[in-house]
């Protein structure tokens, strides 16, 4: 991975002396996470709008569809998810706009970081903020719409599904905050890209709800290699985007 | 260096007369050349257009990508007008593809759209470029917009075939290829008419990408220029 | 897969299908939106192309102008 930052051209490299590259690549990726989960515990900015989003939303679909029990083993895994990645884009919009914001870009970028690092760290805090708000959004789904869910077993499929929507949506949060409309930018960007996903996770949670439209196949493994694409891709392609 | 204008010149000449002679041709062919199809009627003569467009709009978006990598790899804005050009005509050929199919879809299937693997994927790939669009415009500056959009055209080509599968594993209601399928098989005048369409369809495809990239060429020309002789006013005052 | 599909589709064909004015009105309409789509197209990159060009025409004696007066 740290091979896609040779020709980044700037930055200072890593003295890989002292310590096995492996130890300092994780000691740059805990860093740059901490941080950021830190800002957020201390904010709460992104999981607040998450959570209210997409129970908001869920509230909405209520009416939209008129959700009645019966229908929700067909219906629910999609509005469950479409409520969670709709919430997750408020989210994932403010990984590097935040950052652009406070000028502290400039300062991640001129760290002695490598790329990668950066990358996998903003993965994995927009994953943890997302899994939060799943945290809470399933269980309230289950209550609100009185549908017997598995729990762990849809929270599962749903973080499985969220690896990838972290993955592209770090990248492309990158790139959109660098552009106009840099609100409707990041799902015009984030949606079609997401649609294998979106197949995945709706199907996978549909059979876990036993629901009649599901089509029986390993939709979990599928969606292991659909995660394990996208994020090589990113950590791949996400050197071009930040090279100022 | 005029030398090389007027070969540039002599080369789109022949290409320009080409793809007329060829386009019609394949336009003369699928009209009075191949047989009518027993079960389809008339209307099946789209496929010597509609088929030929979804190569090429497949053919633009993997140019996209080729000339992304090359973007990448070069730092040429050259090969970034390529990619601009490219994205532009396949947007404009999916387009047509996805309206022609349509077309041929309400006679046949009685339906104008249907959430079929090849059809669905096709729609999320004009999505993707339209983005792939939307992403340039958006983007201020050139050589930014050049980068980011490469890094789309790349992953948004890689996405391609992960979009098409899980479509398929999703649902499917298309009509297998008829040429690779065994049996039963097309004639072989419905086969020559569709090579024939193909190869008039790529060729336009070509000039389009000659002339739209010589356009961006130019564009970026003038846009040096201008930001040259704003910069000397600017130091002048 | 082929046979399912092949038979869903034939049996959803309507009567449209085999009445050879409806075939050919629906095969003129892609026709023309293709014909139209590409020739449009085309003409738009002519123009295009054309002003840019004189563009760079006007932007070059301007700078030749600028030159001389230097």
């Amino acid at each position: 991975m740290q091979d896609s930052n040779t020709n980044s051209g700037q930055g200072l490299r890593t003295a890989d002396g002292a310590d096995p590259s492996v130890l300092v690549f994780g000691r740059q990726v805990y860093a740059v996470l901490a941080k950021d989960l830190l800002l957020e515990v201390r904010t709460k900015d992104a999981l607040t709008a998450m959570l209210v989003f997409s129970l908001l939303a869920l509230v909405t679909f209520n009416f939209a569809l008129d959700l009645r029990p019966e229908v929700m083993s067909a219906v629910g895994p999609g509005v469950l998810w479409v409520a969670l990645v709709f919430g997750s884009t408020l989210g994932l919009a403010r990984t590097f706009a935040a950052e652009r914001d406070h000028g502290t870009l400039e300062g991640l970028l001129m760290a002695p970081l490598d790329r990668s690092a950066l990358y996998l760290a903003k993965l994995l805090a927009n994953l943890i903020i997302i899994s939060a708000a799943a945290t809470v959004s399933v269980p309230a789904f289950a209550v609100l719409f009185d549908v017997a869910v598995d729990i762990p077993a849809v929270l599962g499929t749903l973080l499985l599904g969220a690896v990838g929507v972290a993955a592209v949506g770090t990248l492309f949060s990158a790139m959109a905050s660098h552009t106009r409309a840099r609100e409707v930018m990041l799902p015009i960007l984030l949606f079609p890209i997401l649609v294998p996903i979106l197949i995945g996770v709706v199907q996978a949670t549909g059979l876990a709800l036993g629901s009649p439209t599901a089509r029986d196949m390993p939709w979990l493994s599928l969606l292991v290699a659909f995660d394990g694409i996208y994020v090589a891709v990113g950590a791949l392609v996400f050197d071009f985007v930040l090279q100022e | 260096m005029t030398s090389s204008v007027v070969q540039g010149r002599a080369r789109l000449i022949a290409l320009v007369t080409a793809t007329v002679v060829v386009s019609a041709v394949a336009l003369a062919m699928m009209i009075f050349y191949a047989p009518t199809d027993r079960v389809q009627g008339v209307v099946q003569r789209i496929f010597y257009f509609h088929v030929p467009m979804a190569w090429v709009a497949y053919l633009a978006f993997f140019v996209v990508l080729v000339c992304s990598v090359g973007y990448l790899w070069r730092r040429d804005l050259r090969w970034d007008a390529m990619a601009r050009a490219s994205a532009e005509i396949g947007v404009l050929f999916t387009t047509l593809v996805l309206i022609t199919g349509s077309l041929w879809a309400k006679p046949i299937w009685n339906t104008w759209w249907t959430w079929d693997a090849r059809l669905t994927s096709t729609l999320v790939l004009w999505f993707i470029y339209v983005a792939y669009l939307m992403l340039r415009a958006y983007t201020p500056d050139l050589e930014r917009a050049a980068r980011f959009s490469a890094v789309l055209g790349i992953v948004g080509f890689i996405d391609v075939p992960i979009i098409h599968f899980s479509v398929e594993w999703w649902r499917t209601l298309h009509p297998e290829p008829v040429v690779v399928r065994p049996d039963p098989q097309a004639p072989p005048e419905m086969l020559v008419t569709l090579a024939v369409s193909l190869v008039a369809m790529t060729l336009v495809y070509a000039t389009f990408l000659v002339l739209r990239t010589a356009l961006e060429r130019t564009r970026d020309e003038n846009r040096e220029r201008e930001q040259r002789r704003a910069l000397e006013e600017a130091s002048y005052a | 897969m082929n046979e399912s599909s092949a038979a869903r589709w034939r049996r959803q064909a309507t009567p449209d299908a085999s009445d050879p004015f409806v075939s050919v009105g629906f095969l003129i309409a892609a026709g023309a939106t293709t014909v139209i789509g590409l020739v449009g197209y085309t003409v738009m990159l002519v123009e295009r192309l054309a002003s840019a060009r004189a563009r760079r025409e006007e932007l070059q004696t301007a700078d030749r102008d600028s030159q001389r007066t230097e």
